[in-house]
């Protein structure tokens, strides 16, 4: 045991030393800001002491608000209860709103209800198979009659295409897979391109577009039918940035995919009857 | 318990974890009075309270509660103010450094004497902090500042007390 009466000899050293080490600290703190380390552990550890300590606080706020007087709880709900009728008069605004988009969306003749009875529901199991690849596991196999080549479309557009199928599951390669390309044709005009994927989910490129060609950002690229792959008219893509180079013959054009890539859980299986239906009706029918 | 060696050791043992925990309970204790949510106009006036306990140990047990330690609970303090890391460590270091020089003669002291130190010892800290604040131009406006200084000397016999009362021990 040490002495009781001999001060650590270290200690005007000590003091001189922590006088140095705090100096330093504030002035890295104040200058560089990069003592973020240290607040956020000590924050960190004294977070449960600071929530016991509250909790009386806590406590008594609850009890104020229990014993709150009849008076001020009724202009509340008075108050409430206004800004509820305004919010629902709003609210039959947007049921309007929603009739009018389901009618023009027939009108339209959206594709994904044209081809209701030919699909088929899949969940997906697996995501990102391999580190370089746009490669998804779905858990519809040959069981379910799924081949390869099958066209894979979600509720905003194209996914992919099944590129093995097993018993039970089949894996998809996505329209972002750099060795994916499909031709697709912009809907305003009909030109086609090859659309090829990136690698990135949020962006494919569109190829082979000459530097005369009319084409402009926001136009919509869709499933021309004539890679023999995809039916027709379904959407893909829509331009994001167009480039220009000077002397060079064709554009270099983004394009970023309808379907949410990355964030997909279920998909459609589509089945080619539709698709060789449609080739027999005359052209310019399906518009 | 049987063999007689043994056992001076195993009660030395057990009085150094006993003050260990005591110390630990203390300085929850008062980092709890710290972060207490108070009215911001009294909030003010709160006395230092991590500071007065630490100057209690560094007094009563100064070969086992250095300044190393003192500046670890300083650094402490700073976050839980949102002040520049080191400030109050700073001061802290300094303030338990003074007292620390007076532990032998410190159980002379009577309250009344110990009540006049109390501000002196308190004062090296405050003055630092201020002066920070200044180089930081966040000086404080009104002399309010000064005033925990007071309050802490007035809680000082009552933390002196019960801190000393525990386990039997004598003040100081």
């Amino acid at each position: 045991m040490k002495s009781l009466f001999t001060l650590n000899p270290s200690t005007p050293a000590r003091l001189l030393g922590l006088i140095l080490v705090s100096i330093v600290l504030m002035v890295s703190d104040h200058r560089y800001q990069q003592t973020h380390l240290i607040r956020s552990t000590i924050g960190g550890v004294l977070y449960p002491l600071e929530r016991l300590v509250s909790t009386p606080g806590d406590i008594s706020k609850w009890l104020t608000v229990y014993f709150t007087t009849r008076a001020s709880l009724q202009s509340q709900v008075e108050s409430l209860e206004r800004l509820n009728l305004f919010q629902q008069a709003r609210l039959q605004e947007l049921a309007q709103l929603k009739l009018e988009n389901n009618r023009l969306r027939e009108l339209l003749d959206s594709p994904l209800q044209r081809n209701k009875n030919s699909v088929l529901l899949a969940d997906i199991i697996r995501v990102n198979l391999h580190p370089f690849r746009k490669l998804i596991a779905i858990d519809r196999g040959q069981q379910d009659n799924v081949y390869e080549g099958q066209a894979i479309v979600g509720a905003q557009g194209i996914i992919g295409q099944v590129v093995e199928v097993f018993p039970m599951h089949s894996n998809v390669l996505l329209i972002s897979d750099p060795s994916h390309a499909l031709l697709a044709e912009n809907n305003r005009t009909g030109l086609r391109a090859l659309l090829v994927g990136s690698g990135e989910a949020d962006r494919v490129y569109l190829q082979n577009i000459s530097s005369s060609a009319d084409i402009q950002i926001g136009d919509l690229f869709q499933t021309s039918g004539l890679d023999g792959l995809y039916p027709r008219n379904y959407p893909v893509a829509r331009v994001l940035e167009i480039g220009r180079v000077e002397g060079e013959a064709f554009l270099t054009v983004t394009a970023k995919p309808l379907a949410q890539l990355d964030s997909i859980r279920e998909v459609l299986l589509l089945w080619p009857e539709q698709r060789i239906k449609r080739k027999s009706q005359p052209i310019g029918h399906n518009k | 318990m049987s063999k007689p060696n043994p056992v001076n050791g195993l009660k030395n043992n057990q009085r150094s974890q006993a003050t260990l925990s005591n110390f630990l309970f203390s300085i929850l204790i008062a980092l709890a009075l710290t972060l207490l949510p108070l009215p911001s106009n009294i909030e003010q006036y709160q006395p230092e309270w991590l500071l007065l306990f630490l100057i209690f140990w560094v007094v009563r047990k100064p070969e086992t509660y250095g300044l190393s330690t003192v500046w670890i609970l300083g650094l402490i303090l700073d976050v839980i103010r949102g002040a520049l890391l080191g400030q109050h460590a700073l001061g802290f270091v300094i303030s338990c450094y003074l007292c620390q020089q007076f532990h032998q003669r410190a159980h002379l002291f009577s309250m009344p004497q110990q009540c006049i130190l109390i501000p002196l010892a308190l004062l090296p800290h405050f003055i630092l902090s201020y002066l920070v604040y200044g180089l930081l131009d966040q000086s404080p406006s009104s002399w309010h500042y000064w005033l925990p200084i007071v309050s802490s000397t007035i809680v000082w016999p009552i933390i002196s007390i019960v801190l000393g009362s525990w386990r039997g021990a004598k003040t100081f």
